[in-house]
């Protein structure tokens, strides 16, 4: 496939996306097309292969948990997840979507304009050959590796890495079949969210009522924002991704109570004060300038410092000049008429 | 991340400056204020601007104004008419006085906005929100479910693992 045909496919499938993500990989920063269309072929084997197989799942948490997968394309995925603590088992069922939340093509075309993505060999994963390609940042740093089966196009391992080369998550097959056995018991069914998200248009009416709003953070891109329903508040849940990591920012309008949250310890990010869960996935909280704001990631801990700074803090607004800006800008926003 | 020292009060010092933070609140700013130098400068620092806002002197009174006031209340003197002057020039001293005035009284509204801004801008107001933070990790989980790039999703694999024996199988 040209590389330009490629971008237009890509650029077709981002305007299914509510907020219109940028066809970003016509215009990738340096990626070789022999790459990006070996990805791409990847999207597309997810669509049309049924297969099962085991999976080993890290993250830098230091969990590693062995995943049992059986995906049949239309109908959904099955993940059957064994504890190494006591060797239980736990399942859940991801129903396929014709159109999910974030398109698979817009978040291709960010990895694509984010890194350089470059073929860098075959290594044999599962007792399958693979070809291994690369993506690097602007400073030529490795930041992920991923396995495409040469036979079928099947993404069967990844890897990530921080801006240190420290490795941030993995998961791999230790074995894959291109078949899937009859699903006796549906399990537990999880949540998924389907179809585009607010329009740019119900978003900028977000805006205006108090919400932060940001299109992107650094490199993250705005990728979808939805509310939360029956949330019990009306919360604003942004998603922001590079193609490597995604970025949950969820948004209410109010403050943090004095007392700490349960579970939470008190941290410092970015020299802001705020209050993490650990974990996998990490969550990050704080309240700054009449909202709350919660982060939920697996993104490395640079990308989270660049989203906790980027987001308003109640720490600036003690000092007096702050706090004579802050009411400046209210009083304004009292006189704008289109406010 | 660095464990956070004590949990200074950010947006509640310019309450308590404002006297607006009750007790049991009050004592314990006030504690953490004796031990921690930073808020405590802080502290003294809005304090001090309030204070100086509030002992702003109020614009003066010319003197010609004083003097015209006291012939008005003297029944023996010229009265108010013969003290405006005509015209033709007497007294030569009104215009640097209206100056005066007019300054003064531009001062006291550039001060009085000022105040009020300062007053505006005081900790921003809303109810205490506490995340569901378990619920925004499945939110989480179910945009992101569905990109073959990313991992599997796991989150929302219910955590409360079930003996090997009663999970389904394939």
């Amino acid at each position: 496939m040209s590389r330009r045909l490629l971008g237009l496919l890509l650029g077709l499938a981002a305007l299914f996306v509510g907020l219109g993500v940028p066809a970003a990989a016509s215009a990738s920063s340096g990626s070789e097309p022999d790459a990006v269309a070996l990805l791409e072929r990847a999207l597309r084997a997810q669509d049309a292969l049924a297969y099962s197989g085991v999976q080993q799942v890290w993250d830098r948490s230091g969990s590693m948990r062995t995943v049992g997968i059986s995906h049949q394309p239309g109908s959904g995925t099955l993940l059957e997840v064994e504890d190494a603590a006591d060797g239980g088992q736990a399942a859940g069922f991801v129903i396929g979507a014709e159109q999910p939340a974030i398109s698979p093509a817009a978040i291709l075309g960010l990895l694509a304009s984010s890194y350089r993505l470059a073929v860098t060999g075959t290594e044999p994963v599962a007792g399958r050959s693979a070809v291994v390609i690369g993506a690097t940042d602007d400073e030529g740093r490795p930041m992920a590796r991923f396995w495409v089966d040469a036979a079928t196009g099947l993404l069967l391992r990844r890897e990530v890495f921080d801006a240190n080369g420290q490795l941030q998550r993995s998961s791999g097959f230790e074995h894959v079949a291109m078949t899937v056995g009859r699903v006796q018991h549906l399990p537990p069914l999880l949540p998924a969210a389907h179809g585009p998200g607010l329009q740019q248009v119900d978003l900028a009416a977000w805006c205006r009522r108090g919400w932060t709003c940001l299109d992107s953070i650094g490199r993250l891109q705005l990728v979808d924002a939805r509310p939360v329903e029956d949330a019990g508040s009306s919360t604003l849940h942004l998603t922001y991704s590079d193609g490597l990591n995604v970025v949950s920012v969820f948004e209410e309008l109010g403050r943090l109570p004095s007392r700490p949250l349960a579970g939470s310890a008190a941290a410092v990010v970015d020299d802001q004060p705020v209050r993490v869960f650990t974990g996998s996935p990490e969550r990050v909280v704080w309240s700054g300038a009449g909202q709350v704001f919660t982060v939920v990631t697996d993104a490395p801990s640079e990308v989270v410092e660049a989203v906790v700074a980027a987001l308003p803090h109640s720490t600036s607004a003690g000092t007096v000049w702050s706090r004579l800006h802050r009411g400046g800008a209210r009083v304004v926003s009292w006189l704008n008429p289109f406010s | 991340m660095k464990p956070r020292g004590g949990g200074h009060p950010g947006d509640r010092l310019a309450a308590l400056v404002d006297g607006l933070v009750p007790e049991p609140d009050r004592s314990r700013l006030l504690a953490h204020l004796a031990g921690c130098p930073q808020c405590r400068a802080e502290y003294d620092a809005q304090r001090a601007v309030k204070g100086l806002l509030a002992d702003l002197p109020g614009p003066p009174a010319p003197a010609s104004l004083a003097a015209r006031l006291a012939a008005l209340a003297d029944p023996s003197g010229p009265g108010l008419a013969q003290s405006i002057p005509g015209p033709q020039g007497e007294p030569v001293r009104a215009p640097r006085h209206r100056v005066l005035v007019a300054s003064a009284g531009l001062f006291s509204v550039l001060m009085l906005g000022l105040v009020t801004v300062y007053a505006v801008g005081g900790p921003p107001e809303g109810p205490a929100v506490t995340p569901p933070v378990s619920r925004f990790v499945r939110e989480h989980a179910a945009v992101t479910s569905g990109v073959p790039l990313f991992e599997p999703v796991l989150s929302a694999v219910p955590t409360s693992f079930a003996p090997a024996s009663t999970a389904s199988q394939p």
